[in-house]
């Protein structure tokens, strides 16, 4: 495992696409701390490494045999989608410049 | 007369026998929500609300919620009403669909009169991280009504409505629930569609609801379950009439007594074990489990390093583009979304991601989240052999009476309480799992939970209907607030 160092939770956060402000990031390293001792824990526990990782509780009667034909529907009216934004350019959303 | 204080079953007697309109119970949810000077509510649509109140006109005996005002958790999508799951990132957006669960209450003729207030993006147990500020106890506003759930819990034990959704990843609605004197249910994994619910941890989210009575809440998971298509995760399991759960055959229920044995507060102790006896004089057989101490120790953060990094994933999208407000003079894409994130983020929320991610990380994915993920595993083989010998686990919602607002701490904690954290056991195996008042202690209420197998609600209910007649603590409310 990575050492948890400022550096890397810099790093963490950047990846993650936010600033993180420094006392932010001392308080995250006394969390790490207290979370890493936690999962001290979890290795102790007898047989741990000989279960399968448990993603969702069950997959029994999940739809994946459910993918049938799709049902037409009427597209929201125009004026619907624009309430979401403030920036519009006649009938469209005027998005971000994107491209640098 | 004050109707919300009353149960939706009472109401809807009221309004069949046309001896109350729908207009005049939505008049006085609406007298009550702008009475409350708790931090309640996000948005609201009084205008709509009273519309279509106004229309309706007759209510028949099989049309449980029609004409009943109730409150949703804001981070259910509602078309037209702005949905921020109290978080900056998502100020001002106004989803163009409804959830489904919205839309059948719609259906069914429910008056939604507005959005509640919760810990942003329901990632918290305090009811104080939301972006307009704490939520207080109605019993008393020194005292937290707990998370993240905090004003669908808050309004409906103040008397402002007498039901309202929430979402339960780790016990989201049904701590605040005992913390609320009030009836909170997370049904199973599955059972009820989340089309439409802003997701926090994927794998252990749930739709739930508080209520005043087991029957409502048996009306209410008849309503609202049922294969949706649009969720992927939704069961086909076939829906029952959840209310038909009365039954003379009385169940095995078990409790772990190691854990009730570390509640310091006496009097929940004792109501605790004066319940299990009035429950073996009903008929019922209750037996002492002793559920293994290192996996009940691995209970909290099992569920944390899941929850983080499954949270992180789920709120990747939120890049103030195609939601939320955005900012001003962004450089480029990259620029914008940094500057959106960082702005629109609480910084317990960035740490919370920031936890999720390095979980994540390739090179520590073994020691972390696949951990996680095995005590998962491991914790819930132990549940389900608990219900090899037993029908349902009862064990005290809370250890303690409502914390002080004071206390609250966002922080870790460095020793494992499973004691404020084994409701997430519900969450880890996709238990139906129910809350419900006990007793009361200096006024301020105290609760019981019970939790079962895997698409057995009936059970459950039936279960907690006798509780509920040995309590006498049916219809619930603080009023007045």
């Amino acid at each position: 495992m990575i050492d948890i160092n400022y550096k890397v939770l810099k790093n963490c956060a950047d990846n993650l696409k936010f600033e993180l402000e420094d006392e932010q990031i001392d308080l995250l390293l006394g969390e790490f701390k207290d979370l890493l001792a936690q999962m001290d824990f979890l290795s102790h526990i007898e047989g741990i490494d000989k279960v399968e990782p448990m993603t969702f509780p069950y997959h029994d009667h999940l739809t994946e045999d459910d993918l049938g034909m799709d049902e037409k529907e009427e597209p929201e009216k125009a004026e619907v989608e624009l309430s979401n934004t403030k920036n519009r350019l006649g009938n469209q959303v005027k998005i971000p410049k994107v491209l640098g | 007369m004050k109707y919300m204080d009353l149960t939706i079953e009472e109401l809807h007697s009221l309004l069949v026998k046309k001896e109350v309109t729908s207009e005049e119970l939505t008049l006085e949810a609406i007298e009550r929500i702008k009475a409350n000077e708790n931090n309640i509510m996000e948005a609201n649509c009084f205008d709509a609300a009273l519309n279509l109140a106004k229309e309706i006109k007759d209510v028949k005996e099989d049309e449980y919620f029609k004409g009943i005002p109730y409150l949703l958790k804001d981070n259910f999508s509602t078309k037209g009403i702005e949905t921020t799951a109290s978080s900056d990132i998502l100020n001002g957006y106004v989803p163009v669909f409804d959830a489904e669960v919205v839309s059948r209450l719609k259906n069914a003729g429910a008056v939604l009169l507005g959005k509640t207030t919760l810990d942003e993006l329901a990632m918290g147990g305090t009811g104080s991280t939301g972006h307009k500020g704490v939520t207080t106890n109605p019993y008393d506003k020194t005292r937290m009504i707990g998370g993240s759930s905090c004003g669908s819990a808050a309004a409906v034990a103040a008397g402002i409505v007498p039901f309202a959704l929430g979402s339960d990843t780790g016990d989201s609605v049904r701590k605040p629930a005992a913390y609320g004197g009030l009836v909170g249910f997370k049904p199973s994994w599955g059972r009820i569609s989340r089309f439409g619910l802003f997701s926090f941890a994927t794998s252990l989210d749930s739709v739930g609801f508080f209520t005043r009575s087991v029957y409502d809440a048996s009306k209410l998971l008849t309503l609202l379950a049922g294969h949706d298509t649009k969720d992927m995760s939704s069961s086909s399991l076939k829906v029952e009439d959840y209310s038909n759960y009365r039954t003379n055959k009385k169940a095995k229920l078990g409790y772990f007594s190691q854990l009730v044995e570390d509640i310091k507060d006496e009097t929940i102790k004792k109501e605790f074990y004066s319940l299990v006896n009035k429950l073996k004089n009903k008929g019922y057989e209750v037996i002492d489990y002793s559920f293994p101490n290192d996996l009940l120790n691995a209970i909290y953060p099992t569920y944390m390093v899941i929850s983080c990094s499954e949270a992180t994933s789920n709120n990747a999208n939120l890049d103030g583009i195609r939601f939320g407000p955005g900012v001003e003079n962004a450089n480029d894409y990259e620029d914008y979304v940094h500057k959106a994130r960082t702005k629109g983020f609480s910084d317990m929320i960035k740490r919370r991601f920031v936890i999720g991610s390095f979980s994540l990380l390739a090179e520590n994915q073994d020691e972390l989240f696949h951990r996680a993920q095995k005590a998962r595993r491991a914790i819930v083989n132990e549940l389900n052999k608990f219900f090899t010998v037993a029908d349902g686990l009862l064990l005290p919602a809370a250890p303690t009476l409502p914390p002080l607002v004071s206390s609250i701490s966002t922080g870790w904690s460095y020793e494992p309480d499973y004691l404020e954290n084994h409701l997430a056991l519900a969450n880890f195996a996709g238990c139906p799992s129910l809350t419900l008042p006990l007793g009361k202690e200096r006024g301020l209420p105290f609760a019981v939970n019970i939790t079962t197998p895997i698409f057995t609600e009936k059970k459950l209910l039936g279960i907690a209907q006798d509780i509920e007649d040995l309590t006498g603590l049916k219809g619930l409310v603080k009023g007045g607030c």
